[in-house]
């Protein structure tokens, strides 16, 4: 993606003659790669939809037999589609309010880094840990972090009343997802950055743009089809997440906290599976839908 | 240095820049007319990209002043300076079209669209690019990118165009056309023109002034011609002229150099008056202006023997390094010498040059 940043069209024709290349040198490389997946990724997702169709093992009261009942109970269920709602919301929202803070800081840090090197704002040891650390931290961590800050007797809540008990709402979802996808965003909006131009901005200023106009009109149009796909990745994980929400279940809930509950407490084989797969089809669907709009504006651009 | 702040045109006046805890440049006094251009060359790191940096406002000042037309512009910022920038390698925005990329600075100006199409249609048929209009920046060469930067840069008629190495991103066998297009395209400005290069010709064929910078100072300034007739210093004859400058002493005799060990008579030079006594003096020595002779039993009058180390056949002459009393110097002769022959140098009639001691 980085050498895209300057001339996109370029890159498209590199990546073109890449690809043919590659189809025929590295296929013996990637096999081993496409055994784990078929074996640890397409095999589990056909059991778990024949699972989910009625057609293979079922839990505790629940009747064999060819249904499509468990797959769209997360639309005929209100509890299951508000949880479907709340997952997309907080999934994409979240992220979406990390890259409006993440782009202008990782502009800021890649400018900073070509001008003068490695600094503060640079790709120091220091700030590297940082901002990678949170990938790090379970998902259970993060949700006690919110439960510290916004629980009900949480720092927030001691300094303003209003604030306790606000982990267990959308806001403190919101709180615990944006610094969840923190490393998620900044990672690979960092490598995107990295090779960006910066005399475009420059030349903008010149030519008697603003810092905010350059912005709008030329740095953000440039990186924007990269950082569509880094929107679609990191809220494709987000919206599968469960540690963070299974920390903070006692109010608003999201769709993967129901998939664990019918499992594991409610043994509900089909029904967790259907739920299981609408969950895993949401998220392949985010990282699809932002890899296609990715192309769409880089063809439009080119 | 004369107040020159109210005589229009660019002045830059005890400009000192540090760049990241380091003086970038030093001290800088410049003074370019309107409608003039001004090449500042040096080597690289000598702090001349700085100074362009400087003048559009992208990096301040620590001391001095930039005065525009009798306009401080130290504090304004790069927005609001009405200077247009052609950096080194074009920087088009590649996501706009050719005239997407002419017509920015018009709408960041706010001009009126039927205003814009008709700037814009003007440079598009005088840069000749009417018919790549649509095309964005991926699908151009790179000269017609350098057009594109340039009209782009002219669209919002700036009060000074600046040229960051505007023909180094060109194939070599490009760039001669290339700089006499840029020439016609600059002869056509009002404005004052700062191209930032490395390369010589491209400072002597196409500006009315020359600065010379080494190590974040100016060395020198001047018109082409008087840089290259008498370059200030040893820095100056060797980066604009590929010249050697060395110490001599001009006596009534002629002009002796290298500890004595090569003695010129008079009659060689066209301007030189035997003094009465021996003064200290400096010779200009071009590859163009020295003779070799090889495999000739007698050494001709004023010549003396040297070395050479490195000998290149460019075409119709040879380019040879010579070791001259333990000084590299560079000869372009017709003799056709290898590495390891033993020449005698003389300096070709009328070609030679002697300096005062102290000329600047």
């Amino acid at each position: 993606m980085t050498t895209a940043l300057r001339y996109p069209v370029g890159m498209r024709v590199r990546r073109r003659r890449g690809t043919a290349q590659a189809r025929f040198s590295s296929l013996p490389a990637a096999l081993p790669g496409i055994a784990v997946l078929l074996i640890f990724g397409a095999v589990p997702l056909a059991i778990l939809s024949v699972t989910a169709l009625g057609l293979g093992a079922t839990g505790s009261g629940e009747q064999p037999g060819f249904t499509f009942g468990h797959l769209l109970q997360v639309f005929t269920e209100a509890r299951l589609r508000r949880e479907l709602i709340n997952s997309i919301v907080v999934g994409i929202g979240s992220v979406l309010i990390m890259l409006i803070a993440g782009i202008p800081l990782t502009l800021a840090m890649s400018r900073h880094e070509q001008d003068r090197g490695p600094g503060i704002l640079g790709g120091s040891a220091l700030v590297s840990v940082v901002f990678t650390l949170p990938i790090a931290l379970p998902g259970i961590v993060v949700g006690f972090f919110t439960i510290l800050m916004l629980g009900r007797t949480g720092l927030f809540a001691q300094a303003i009343p209003a604030f306790g008990g606000m982990a267990y709402a959308i806001p403190g979802l919101f709180a615990a997802y944006v610094y969840f996808s923190f490393p998620r965003v900044i990672g690979p909006l960092r490598a995107v950055m990295s090779s960006f131009d910066h005399s475009l901005v420059d030349t903008a200023r010149t030519l008697g743009s603003s810092r905010l106009r350059a912005f709008f009109t030329v740095s953000l149009p440039i990186v924007l089809p990269a950082v569509v796909e880094v929107l679609g990745t990191a809220a494709a994980v987000t919206i599968g997440g469960y540690g963070t929400i299974a920390t903070l279940s006692q109010g608003e809930r999201l769709l993967a906290l129901s998939v664990a509950d019918e499992l594991s407490n409610r043994y509900q084989v089909a029904s967790a599976s259907g739920l299981a797969v609408v969950l895993a089809m949401l998220a392949a669907g985010t990282l699809a839908v932002s890899r296609g709009l990715a192309r769409i504006l880089e063809r439009s651009r080119a | 240095m004369n107040d020159v702040t109210n005589t229009g045109g660019l002045v830059i006046e005890g400009l000192s820049v540090d760049y990241d805890g380091t003086r970038a440049v030093e001290e800088l006094n410049l003074h370019v007319p309107d409608g003039a251009t001004l090449a500042i060359v040096g080597p690289s790191g000598c702090g001349k990209s700085t100074v362009l940096r400087t003048i559009a406002g992208l990096i301040g000042a620590s001391e001095g002043r930039v005065v525009l037309g009798g306009r401080d512009l130290t504090g304004v910022p790069a927005s609001k300076r009405n200077i247009g920038l052609v950096p080194q390698h074009y920087a088009l925005f590649p996501h706009l079209s050719v005239r997407g990329n002419i017509e920015y600075g018009l709408k960041a100006r706010g001009v009126p669209a039927a205003q814009r199409r008709s700037r814009v249609d003007e440079l598009l048929e005088f840069t000749e690019l009417g018919a790549l209009e649509r095309r964005k920046p991926a699908q151009l060469s790179g000269g017609q990118r350098q057009r594109v930067a340039l009209a782009r840069a002219m669209a919002i008629n700036p009060d000074v165009l600046l040229l960051d190495e505007p023909l180094a991103a060109l194939d070599p066998q490009l760039r001669g056309g290339m700089r006499r297009q840029m020439l016609t395209l600059l002869d056509a400005t009002t404005s004052v023109n700062v191209i930032v290069t490395h390369d010589r010709q491209e400072a002597l064929a196409m500006a009315d002034l020359v600065a010379v910078m080494r190590a974040g100072r100016l060395v020198q300034i001047g018109a082409p011609r008087e840089l290259w007739a008498r370059p200030a210093d040893a820095f100056v004859a060797d980066f604009l002229c590929d010249a050697a400058l060395i110490d001599a002493v001009l006596t009534p005799e002629g002009v002796q150099a290298l500890e004595g060990r090569w003695r010129i008579p008079s009659s060689t030079f066209d301007d030189v008056t035997p003094p009465a006594g021996d003064q200290p003096a400096r010779l200009l020595l071009r590859p163009t202006a020295l003779a070799l002779s090889h495999g000739q039993p007698d050494p001709p009058a004023g010549s003396i023997e040297a070395h050479v180390r490195q000998a290149e056949f460019v075409g119709e002459s040879t380019l040879a390094q010579l070791d001259l009393a333990g000084r590299t110097i560079s000869a372009q002769t017709p003799v056709p010498v290898a590495a390891g022959d033993v020449v005698h140098v003389t300096i070709a009639q009328r070609r030679g040059v002697v300096l005062g001691e102290k000329e600047a």
